[in-house]
């Protein structure tokens, strides 16, 4: 096999210390390493050992594409960046997405990935142009927003260079630091941006003129037409999207614009990735937008920029979650209502791309201080200024103090991990950390109240034995297909056919509208989850490989399907089209979970072990479900993790992966390393 | 008007279909590039497509280029070796493969030169070719790029359905000697 088909051939390191660059050959590593989050673990594994910290030189900023982006496929036009992470806490190696076309660009120029060691003397940007590598001067650059570093290299280098940059926050050190590309594609979380601000590289400039070979181009046009179809009516013609006020799901939220008159001079826009045809809809999370031309409010002139689920938080409370307010106001006590409205909101969320500081953290933070305040702390001593949750000035000023480490500003910068240890328990309490420096996402809390008990307790399992947040690239569509499904039939029928278990959805949360329990349904509501968890993770780990869009991919649902089953195995029968590789789904998810082992390999030798994938518990267990203040419950989690472990054929005392099983699955080596023995 | 491409000038060609753009409705994803890549060639590469999206990330902008299919082709005029021909069904003006020299006449003559990339050039077997949109004349369906866009931004505007030749201008040319 030659693999010329699907992959552009060649992993491009640099190495700025020495202004030295090399390449490596991709088939080297196919085909058990796939691409993406696979050649990224195992070239983690050969290189990022314990000890190198994360703004080490030698750390590696990995920016790593698949053999799918660059064609013609669905969704498949997104990109990772690898790397110890400064979010992490501890730090350690994690990834990040991000949209746009960026990652596309760097295979047309011939790469599957950009691997970054070393660190410039003096601020540089990176330019490839095909085989032309330069490290450039980037003085002029530095200290420039986003925003405004993106309009300069543009002019220089023309509409076709791919860019990625960082902001002030990355130039930093902030650990909640952005890599941003365009005006809404961003690596959020992590704190990659710090990374590249570590290593003096302001940004990346790619021009590309090669392809792609496909192997079976017109087989290939069918499954994206496939694709499409299975996507069903969520489709939407972006002609009925002109006028904003004929769309109900954010009407609200842009009230004072229509109050004010000023509807008519703001556009929307869809910014999809290379060539998808979904347009950020795919997965029911239709209030991603592009907004062109909002007038500013403390700023003079329109602004540009998308809008996504969490900017929408940022900008009023409870956006997400309006059906749930009530109900978390009867059952906290508290309404944790802010809202800075459209207008000014937009300008907040569009200075927090301009400094490149992550928006879920900072909107974490919003909730964290509010209910700070509404637990009666008084915040004024500690932020340097009178609290405001209303006003777009106080949370702009907050912004610019995070990006620049002034005041309050150098303690939030750590994250909310971090910042929760550091002002005290009484505020810590408040600061929903999850765990492994993550802050609450698919937790039944904050911006996801409609995720109600039972179904976060799979998110928590995936959270627990991740890195990193599942719920992006992990647990998507397990939230959006199943849980969120008005048919519960179908959703059933699908999760006993894709989890093995009828019991991976029960109970249904309308059989504890109040939150009483009992024993029974305590037990149901932590029996076989696990198989969820495994499941969405080895999944994961193929489509991060592959790469394929986490909200389109895996097909488990359809809404045009008389029965609701999508297609699970389209990513094989896409990389199939694609790459002439003869593969099935069954080879794919084994291929997943080998590389997942893996992850858990470089886990593990970093000192990973049950402790660790245990220090969720006690977050949740006092914070629990929002809408109904179910909580939970600790030991009937820690058996249901030592159930997962059993399942992944790992050790169920310490969580590390067992000597058979890494046998099993072709990881000898890395067993060897690891030193584990038979039990 | 002796020679036959002098002869040439004056004759009259089929009008043609073309492919229009709505840029308020493209969402700059640019499918259209990778399938016209893939259907004129083996590679998914968008610099050697024949439609060319200019994106715009940071305002979400899109504007494209694609030969406009001139009423009176100034390539076709220009072409010292016949390599421009008129296809039959559809009246695209396309580049004969085999024929083109490489010169790039056609190029210069374009009148959108040098503003947008109508008319494009490739290195084949250490030659220059040149190439443009031919509106998909040996697919079925038609062109690739408008059968593929997801938000029906391109259309193909039928010969039929174009701007018919004003008569005067006819007239006037031919009063020049054109």
């Amino acid at each position: 096999m030659d693999f010329e088909c699907g992959w552009a051939g060649k992993l491009l390191w640099v190495d700025l210390s020495s202004g030295k660059y090399f390449t490596e050959e991709t088939r080297d590593y196919l085909p058990e390493y796939l691409g993406g989050r696979g050649m990224a673990a195992k070239i983690a594994w050969d290189n990022l050992i314990p000890g190198i910290g994360e703004f080490d030189e030698r750390n590696l900023l990995m920016f790593m594409t698949g053999p799918l982006g660059g064609t013609l496929a669905p969704a498949a036009g997104r990109g990772y960046v690898f790397g110890i992470a400064p979010q992490g806490y501890p730090p350690h190696y994690t990834r990040s997405g991000f949209g746009g076309k960026w990652s596309s660009i760097l295979k047309f120029a011939g790469y599957d990935g950009l691997i970054i060691k070393g660190r410039a003397e003096s601020p540089g940007i990176l330019l490839v142009e095909d085989d032309q590598i330069h490290i450039k001067n980037g003085r002029r650059y530095w200290g420039q927003d986003t925003i405004e570093t993106q309009k300069i290299l543009q002019a220089e280098f023309g509409l076709d260079a791919g860019l990625i940059v960082i902001g002030p926050a990355g130039e930093n050190l902030v650990r909640i630091a952005t890599i941003n590309s365009g005006a809404n594609s961003v690596a959020g979380q992590g704190g990659f941006g710090a990374v590249m601000g570590s290593k003096n590289l302001k940004a990346i400039v790619i021009k590309g003129t090669k392809g792609i070979k496909v192997y079976d181009g017109d087989r290939l046009l069918n499954l994206r037409k496939e694709c499409v179809r299975l996507m069903g009516d969520r489709q939407e013609r972006p002609r009925e999207v002109k006028k904003i006020s004929t769309h109900s799901s954010i009407e609200w939220q842009t009230k004072d614009l229509i109050d004010n008159g000023e509807l008519e001079k703001v556009t929307m826009a869809y910014t999809p990735c290379t060539a998808c045809p979904l347009r950020c809809r795919a997965s029911g999370m239709n209030n991603q937008r592009f907004f062109k031309n909002v007038p500013g409010v403390s700023h003079q002139g329109l602004l540009s920029g998308a809008v996504k689920c969490s900017d929408f938080n940022t900008m009023s409370w409870g956006s997400n979650v309006k059906r749930e307010r009530k109900k978390i106001r009867e059952k906290l006590g508290r309404d944790f209502r802010f809202n800075i409205g459209f207008r000014a909101g937009f300008e907040t969320v569009n200075l927090a791309d301009r400094y490149g500081i992550n928006i879920w953290e900072f909107n974490v933070m919003q909730v964290w201080l509010t209910e700070c305040k509404m637990a009666g702390i008084n915040l004024e001593p500690i932020l340097g200024m009178p609290f405001d949750e209303n006003g777009h000035l106080f949370w702009q000023t907050l912004l610019r103090k995070i990006a620049y480490k002034e005041g309050i500003g150098a303690v939030l910068s750590e994250g909310v991990a971090r910042a929760g240890k550091e002002l005290g328990e009484e505020i810590g309490a408040h600061s929903l950390h999850a765990a492994h420096g993550f802050a609450h996402h698919g937790l039944g809390t904050h911006n996801y109240a409609f995720l109600r008990f039972p179904f976060w307790v799979p998110v928590a399992l995936m959270w627990s034995t991740d890195t990193r947040d599942p719920m992006s690239d992990t647990g998507h569509k397990y939230c959006f297909d199943l849980v969120l499904n008005p048919d519960i039939k179908k959703s059933e029928d699908i999760a006993l056919s894709f989890y093995g278990s009828d019991k991976t959805l029960a109970p249904h949360p309308n059989e504890i509208p109040h939150g009483e329990l009992t024993p029974e349904l305590l037990d149901l509501a932590y029996l076989d989850k696990e198989k969820v968890a495994v499941r969405h993770q080895n999944r994961s780990m193929v489509n991060g490989s592959l790469i394929l869009c986490d909200g389109a991919f895996p097909l488990i649902f359809s809404p045009v399907t008389d029965d609701g089953f999508g297609d699970t195995a389209m990513e094989a029968k896409l990389l199939q089209a694609v790459s002439g590789i003869e593969i099935d789904e069954a080879g794919l998810d084994r291929m997943g979970e080998r590389l997942f082992n893996l992850e858990r390999a470089i886990s593990v030798r970093d000192g990973r072990t049950i402790k660790e994938d245990l220090s969720i518990v006690p977050g949740l267990e006092t914070s629990g479900d929002w809408s109904r203040g179910i909580k939970l419950d600790g030991s009937r989690y820690e058996k249901l993790l030592k159930k997962y472990y059993l399942e992944r054929g790992w050790d169920p005392e310490t969580g590390v992966p067992s000597k058979d099983k890494m046998d099993e699955l072709g990881l000898v080596e890395v067993a060897e390393k690891l030193d584990l023995h038979d039990p | 008007m002796s020679s036959a491409t002098e002869r040439k000038k004056t004759a009259r060609v089929p009008l043609s279909g073309v492919i229009a753009f709505d840029p308020e409705i493209c969402t700059g994803c640019g499918s259209c590039e990778l399938v016209c890549s893939i259907a004129h060639g083996v590679e998914s590469n968008p610099s050697l497509s024949r439609i060319t999206i200019y994106y715009n990330p940071l305002e979400a902008d899109a504007v494209h280029d694609v030969c406009q299919q001139c009423h009176y082709p100034s390539c076709l005029y220009a072409c010292p070796v016949e390599a421009i021909l008129i296809h039959g069904e559809s009246g695209a003006r396309y580049i004969d493969d085999d024929k083109c020299t490489g010169c790039g006449l056609c190029y210069k003559a374009c009148p959108f030169t040098p503003e947008r990339a109508m008319i494009k050039v490739r290195e084949e077997g250490g030659e220059d070719k040149y190439y443009k949109c031919d509106l998909c004349k040996d697919q079925q369906d038609g062109p690739q790029c408008v059968q593929i866009c997801p938000t029906e931004a391109l259309i193909l505007v039928q010969a039929k359905s174009r701007k018919k030749r004003k008569k005067t201008i006819i007239n006037n040319r031919n009063r020049n000697g054109f």
